[in-house]
């Protein structure tokens, strides 16, 4: 049977690419993001002065903010930002967590006890919480490579449990008939690792890595609701006030921007980048699962 | 291992890995602000001598007045502060955990038994779908359509049904998926296997055969999942409350952080309402996991 999960991720993913790295470029988007405090429009044959938010029309085909920009524009030149987050903060756990995941195999040791301290660390502290304790720490907050640091702690918030996958399947693994022959052929480390640990757990690995990345955006997602930013600067806003500003233009910054808006009943703005995280979470999912029926993992 | 050392190993880690906890609540997080000329200058490092006082005090108190301190209201502790918030939340919790575990286990039963049929999108796919939207997202969906269409549900009610039933329900939609996805998994797996095929052959309806021999069966590896589950259900908690503006643990913890977009953490930071709350949080943690421990002992004592 053909595989439909991999082909309708795979033609997600393009898209998401496309759309983050050309569509910033596309003639109908305004990459700059510039303002537009008021507009003129022919209302009943005569012109009439018109102030932002503006209503989905032919030239803003989701409407604009508060201030005048364009809401689709904001959405394409935030999704290369947040696409690359994801894909950093997952590849920053795995890089930590399948050396520590390999070298706890024999589930006894350092290792093994440290990956389950953490693993138990915060399991029962939904990751919102671990990560919102942690990125609230003074020095983090002003600390000169603030973003360098938030992708480190939201990466090692689900190290442990990563980490604790990779071990028990290494150690699955390595109770196998063949694993014992290639230790008894007296195999170097560096030879099991290349022709046994890594095409036997590829597979399984890469299928968990695009759920991780799924997992990482809900997560930026539900930080965006508490309104904790990933990387801001604290900045003068007014006389004597200063304020941290956020930086970056990812879905998670405008989320945070309009959550107020919840309670006021106006849901258009938050359900727009909400709307482009689904999306993305989605992606990650269905590719997850068509790379699952690709490999014969098991689910 | 024997199911009392797998219980008080777990206990064991469960504290150290809350005292580590501890230990992340207490950092300071007060930061010097000053003027520089006309220039606000702060001042975030990490003050050791400080660090110690704060984690000296706190234990004081807890001895000597069997405290945690004070909470941002006059007149209340942190740990009554604490014990409300849970008191809130805690029969929503429970009963997301129950909805979760027996709907679920039906969802996956049904999912199962329809991918024989023609009918296979609705089972497995829709269970698919509804763990793949973001809880975030499906929440504003359901809030979305609540107050704008059903006006007659009072959404954002703190009290009567609606402040128990709402959350309740809204909390259990990822859990159940979570729960009949296993289950799906594990009735799959078992398929083929010689027991099975001696029931069918015994003349065993189908119903029988699959509650009776591979829900039986499967049963101890959906309950070591349930551990899992409280954790989906208390991140989920957040949202739900964080939307509805409903003072329950999670609301309150997020609260007692004191996140303001000017200082970071603001003066009425609560880290005795924090600790008190991750406190239950570990507790109930710990409960599920003995609870699954020793119901996956009782049903699959190999």
């Amino acid at each position: 049977m053909k595989n439909i999960p991999l082909w309708l991720g795979g033609t997600l993913l393009a898209f998401l690419v496309f759309v983050a790295f050309v569509g910033p470029h596309l003639p109908f988007i305004d990459a700059d993001l510039s303002k537009e405090r008021s507009r003129w429009v022919m209302k009943n044959g005569e012109e009439k002065l018109v102030l932002p938010a503006f209503k989905p029309s032919s030239k803003n085909l989701l409407g604009t903010d508060k201030e005048g920009v364009d809401n689709l524009s904001r959405l394409v030149v935030g999704a290369k930002e947040t696409i690359l987050f994801v894909l950093a903060i997952a590849a920053v756990r795995y890089i930590i967590a399948i050396p520590l995941g390999i070298m706890a195999r024999r589930k006894t040791g350092f290792c093994h006890r440290l990956i389950t301290f953490w693993n138990q660390l915060f399991s029962y502290m939904p990751p919102v919480f671990a990560s919102a304790l942690l990125l609230a720490l003074p020095f983090l907050l002003f600390a000169q490579h603030r973003l360098a640091w938030a992708i480190l702690i939201l990466a090692s918030v689900e190290v442990g449990r990563v980490a604790v996958t990779v071990q028990e399947q290494a150690y699955k693994m390595s109770r196998e008939p063949y694993m014992e022959a290639s230790t008894a052929l007296g195999l170097r480390t560096r030879t099991l690792t290349k022709n046994y640990y890594v095409p036997i757990m590829f597979p399984e690995m890469i299928v968990n890595f695009c759920l991780d990345m799924g997992k990482v955006l809900l997560l930026l997602g539900q930080l965006a609701i508490v309104n904790i930013f990933l990387g801001h600067e604290w900045k003068e806003v007014d006389y004597y006030t200063m304020e941290f500003v956020e930086t970056g233009l990812n879905w998670a910054t405008i989320l945070a921007r309009h959550r107020t808006d919840i309670f006021l009943g106006k849901f258009e703005y938050v359900f727009y980048p909400a709307c482009a995280m689904m999306i993305a979470i989605v992606t990650f999912n269905l590719l997850a699962e068509g790379l699952r029926r690709r490999f014969q993992v098991r689910g | 291992m024997n199911l009392k050392t797998q219980m008080l190993k777990s206990t064991i880690i469960s504290l150290l890995a809350f005292s580590f906890i501890v230990l992340i609540v207490l950092i300071p997080r007060d930061i010097n602000i000053s003027l520089d000329g006309h220039k606000v200058v702060a001042d975030p490092s990490f003050d050791m001598n400080r660090y110690l006082t704060y984690i000296g005090d706190f234990f004081r108190q807890i001895i000597e007045h069997g405290s945690l301190g004070p909470s941002r209201y006059k007149g209340q502790t942190a740990e009554a502060a604490a014990l409300v918030a849970v008191g809130m939340s805690l029969l929503v919790i429970v009963s997301a955990l129950l909805i979760g575990f027996v709907v679920g286990i039906l969802k996956g039963v049904a999912d199962y038994k329809l991918s024989k049929t023609k009918f296979n999108v609705l089972g497995h796919w829709t269970t698919w779908l509804f763990q793949s939207i973001p809880d975030f997202f499906l929440m504003l969906f359901v809030q979305w359509f609540l107050v704008k269409h059903v006006p007659a549900v009072r959404y954002f009610a703190v009290e009567g049904w609606e402040a128990f039933a709402l959350p309740a329900l809204l909390v259990s939609i990822y859990p159940i998926f979570f729960i009949a996805r296993v289950t799906s998994a594990s009735l799959l797996a078992q398929e083929g296997k010689m027991y099975i095929l001696l029931a069918k052959a015994k003349g065993l309806s189908d119903r029988a055969v699959v509650y009776k021999h591979m829900l039986r069966n499967g049963i101890a590896a959906i309950l070591t999942h349930l551990p899992g589950l409280l954790v989906f259900i208390l991140s989920n908690l957040l949202v739900v409350e964080y939307y509805r503006n409903y003072p329950g643990a999670a609301w309150r913890l997020f609260q007692a952080l004191d996140f303001n977009p000017y200082t970071g953490t603001g003066p009425e930071y609560e880290p005795g309402v924090i600790i008190g709350i991750a406190f239950f949080f570990m507790l109930l943690f710990l409960v599920v996991q003995w609870i699954s421990h020793s119901a996956r002992k009782y049903f699959d004592p190999r």
